[in-house]
């Protein structure tokens, strides 16, 4: 019971006269003592019991504080500064960098270019997973095979996959275009270097490298959809694209929720492909906002406004994490 | 409720967690060779190496830390003169840490400001003017007055370029940029003289037209040339960061003015250039199509497809390992792209500095080394690398490296040093950014692109 439930007026002490009054408000007063201490102690014994539990997590909760929790707001508290490595006493700018920022139209090339590249390589992922996931969900034989071939870029490191992707694009040089010229006869593309391709040419090479995780996450997705389901829909004369529709595609959503939220987080943050295979260019029409936000911090020593940078993309990202979250979970069938 | 506002802070944590700190962003690996700080990743380069390679000398608690970034080739005749100090001083106690460009200009600083800095570190005399605004370095002039080897040793442009407020911040250990490798086989089968070569822009398009030639024998100013199926190029597109401020300054335009207040990336002179590169790639097809990032010839060049590739002094490592090109190959000055035949050419410095916070014992063992490679610099030009005293440059076995004394002459008669200024490489991106745009496609509008980039350039040199 609560301290202001006992404060309650006592509808049966009413009726008494003062001394019986007296006495029972005094009783009512005593009781939610007893209760507070009651509580105190139960809650000490409970506390007691989980102990071990929070010892158990204290280690890894240190580390989070320290390497995690502790950087993210020294960042917030250095986006607020004309940040220099070297000095103690630092010059305060309040929101100039944030200002800075919005005014910046390089930022908003970069981020730009990074929603294109992350909306071009979720659907491309997606899409081609979802499709080689059905294709590959029922064992045949060298299925096993297709399922190792098609993870085996996922393994690569990133320095690896942009030495291949060079080879594969390269204009003089490249496999591609020595098939679409040499070939096919067609005029050659300069693939890495027009601003209109290079984005759709990393996404590409993006999904060639990323897209067997969400393959297997598929896989065991549609392994969770009950066989009696297809079985009733064909007895009901369901083709094979309408049972997609009508059964896959509803009952894969929670699995679909996942992919495109890690996938959305994962792509927000490329980095490493625009700088090993274009140095972000040409002009700025590969740089991303991550590749954008390291030139900052340790290109230019501008650490502030390199903050300020990470703050904005952190903020853009959990907008558009909830709005995914929100719009997905509506169509999820649990 | 509780849960939801639990839930989104738990969303909110995660998502900074992942964009602030970089969760899932691969670390960027530094790529070729012979690269400054600001360097754009290779194409066709060598492999990133992302391990740091240490070489330590000598045992005791306490050895003095040498960091660089010298870990292409060139690292490894590095590597050979650390371990001749080594030997003519037995007492010496050191290390030697290679670390890629990209790492190093992360751990330099932080080690800096930590309290940990290593004794002696090797990078760039474009950067210095940027890590001395940064606190990150010591003043050096006393180690030309306790050695007694002059500033006037060494290339006035370079010192200029290294000194800030009136001091001297390091010591060149050598001079390296841009030259022509001059491919005389390729010139010869075009039935051309190859120890004649055009003197001026005009002259190299007419020169150039003879030489290049695609896969049915056709020279671009005949009918019916495939442009698409190019077999031999006059000239190749090459690392801008070289390539772009040379030919500015031969054209008598540049990204700058003189004292660093102006950007004259859209001056008349500096468009002229621009649009010159681009006709040769667009207009005459006597030069592959633009290339984003570090293009490198390498490849087209050992298979006689490139009669002038305009490349680094550090090429002389390549030669070296393929002697069967060298032996077609004459090195040459930078040729002139200007209509007046003007010469200019673009070096850099690998150079020493003593960090921020480094203690006098530190201070005295890195001198000792300094001395020792600098004085020694006659094995370093086995790198391709022109030493930086002019001493060195002009004992017999130096001069015996063909490319390498001609390196030197061209740098000691016009060679110029980029940007001094604390915003360096922030000005940098800027204007290869511009460049990008420019050269793209062959409809990109060279004097809009380098308007933009103009303005770029001008609010770095603004902010306060």
């Amino acid at each position: 019971m609560g301290w202001g439930a006992a404060r309650r007026p006592n509808p049966v002490a009413i009726h008494l006269n003062l001394e019986s009054f007296t006495m029972a408000t005094s009783t009512a007063a005593a009781a939610p003592q007893r209760t507070s201490a009651t509580d105190k102690r139960r809650r000490w014994k409970a506390l007691k019991n989980q102990l071990p539990n929070y010892l158990f997590i204290l280690p890894h909760f240190f580390l989070f504080a320290v390497f995690l929790l502790y950087p993210i707001f020294r960042g917030l508290q250095i986006s607020l500064y004309d940040w220099k490595i070297m000095l103690t006493d630092q010059r305060w700018l309040g929101l100039a960098n944030y200002q800075a920022l919005m005014n910046d139209a390089v930022f908003w090339q970069v981020l730009r270019n990074t929603f294109w590249f992350m909306i071009l390589t979720v659907i491309m992922n997606v899409t081609l997973a979802l499709i080689v996931a059905a294709g590959l969900k029922h064992r045949f034989t060298g299925s096993d095979f297709f399922r190792v071939l098609f993870y085996a870029p996922g393994i690569l490191s990133v320095s690896v996959l942009g030495i291949i992707a060079i080879r594969v694009w390269e204009p003089q040089l490249g496999i591609i275009n020595y098939y679409f010229v040499n070939v096919m006869g067609f005029p050659r593309v300069n693939w890495v270097s027009d601003p209109t391709l290079i984005i759709p040419v990393l996404a590409i090479t993006t999904v060639w490298w990323t897209f067997g995780f969400p393959m297997l996450v598929f896989i065991a997705g549609l392994h969770s959809i009950p066989e009696q389901l297809y079985e009733a829909a064909k007895i009901d004369g369901a083709g094979v694209l309408s049972a997609f529709r009508h059964i896959t595609i509803p009952l894969i959503m929670p699995t679909m929720l996942f992919v495109v939220v890690t996938q959305f987080i994962a792509h927000m943050q490329v980095f490493a492909q625009p700088y090993i295979i274009t140095g972000g260019g040409p002009g700025n029409a590969s740089r991303s906002v991550v590749q954008y936000l390291y030139e900052t911090a340790w290109k230019y020593f501008r650490y502030g406004y390199a903050s300020a940078i990470s703050v904005v993309l952190a903020l853009i990202m959990i907008v558009v994490t909830i709005v995914l979250f929100s719009l997905m979970r509506r169509r999820a069938e649990y | 409720m509780r849960r939801l506002s639990l839930g989104l802070t738990l969303l909110m944590v995660v998502a900074m967690l992942l964009s602030a700190c970089g969760g899932a962003a691969p670390a960027a690996e530094a790529p070729a060779a012979e690269a400054p700080a600001a360097e754009a990743p290779a194409a066709n380069a060598p492999t990133p190496e992302p391990t740091p390679v240490v070489n330590a000398f000598g045992q005791c608690d306490d050895p003095m830390r040498l960091w660089h970034g010298l870990t292409g080739s060139d690292g490894a005749v590095f590597a050979e003169m650390l371990q001749q100090f080594a030997e003519a001083n037995p007492d010496a106690c050191f290390e030697s840490q290679g670390i890629p460009w990209d790492l190093f200009f992360q751990k330099y600083p932080t080690a800096v400001a930590a309290g940990t800095p290593p004794d002696l570190v090797i990078f760039h005399a474009a950067e210095v003017q940027q890590m001395a605004s940064e606190g990150l370095m010591q003043p050096m002039d006393d180690w030309y007055d306790t050695t007694g080897i002059g500033k006037d040793q060494f290339n006035d442009v370079l010192i200029n370029a290294i000194s800030v407020e009136g001091q001297t911040m390091a010591v060149p250990f050598d001079n390296h940029g841009w030259m022509a490798w001059v491919n005389t086989k390729v010139i010869q089968d075009a039935g051309l003289d190859p120890t004649t070569l055009p003197k001026d822009g005009t002259e190299f398009i007419a020169w150039a037209q003879q030489v290049t030639t695609d896969v049915n024998g056709k020279h671009p100013n005949e009918e019916g040339f495939d442009k698409d199926n190019v077999a031999v190029w006059a000239t190749w597109w090459t690392w801008p960061r070289f390539t772009v401020p040379s030919v500015l300054w031969q054209f008598g335009g540049g990204v700058v003015n003189e004292d660093v207040t102006q950007a004259t990336l859209d001056s008349p002179e500096s468009i002229a250039a621009i649009q010159y590169i681009k006709d040769l790639m667009c207009k005459y097809y006597v030069m592959n199509p633009y290339q984003t990032g570090t293009p490198y010839g390498g490849e087209p060049y050992q298979n006689n497809q490139i009669a002038i590739w305009w490349e680094g002094t550090w090429t002389g490592g390549y030669m070296r390992d393929r002697p069967d090109v060298a032996a077609v190959t004459e090195p040459m000055f930078l040729n002139s792209y200007a209509p007046d035949g003007k010469q200019a050419v673009k070096f850099d410095s690998h150079i020493f500095s003593v960090p921020t916070g480094v203690d006098e014992k530190g201070r005295q063992e890195a001198y000792a080394l300094i001395k020792y490679l600098v004085e020694n610099g006659a094995y370093w030009a086995n790198s391709g690398q022109v030493p930086a005293l002019k001493s060195v440059q002009a004992l017999p076995e130096v001069q015996a490296k063909k490319s390498v004394a001609v390196a030197a002459d061209q740098f000691n008669k016009f060679g110029r040093t980029d940007t001094s200024s604390p915003r360096f490489i922030e000005i940098q991106t800027a204007w290869e950014t511009a460049i990008g745009n420019a050269l793209a496609t062959c409809d990109a509008d060279v004097t809009k692109a380098l308007q933009d980039g103009n303005q770029a350039v001008q609010a770095i040199l603004d902010r306060p």
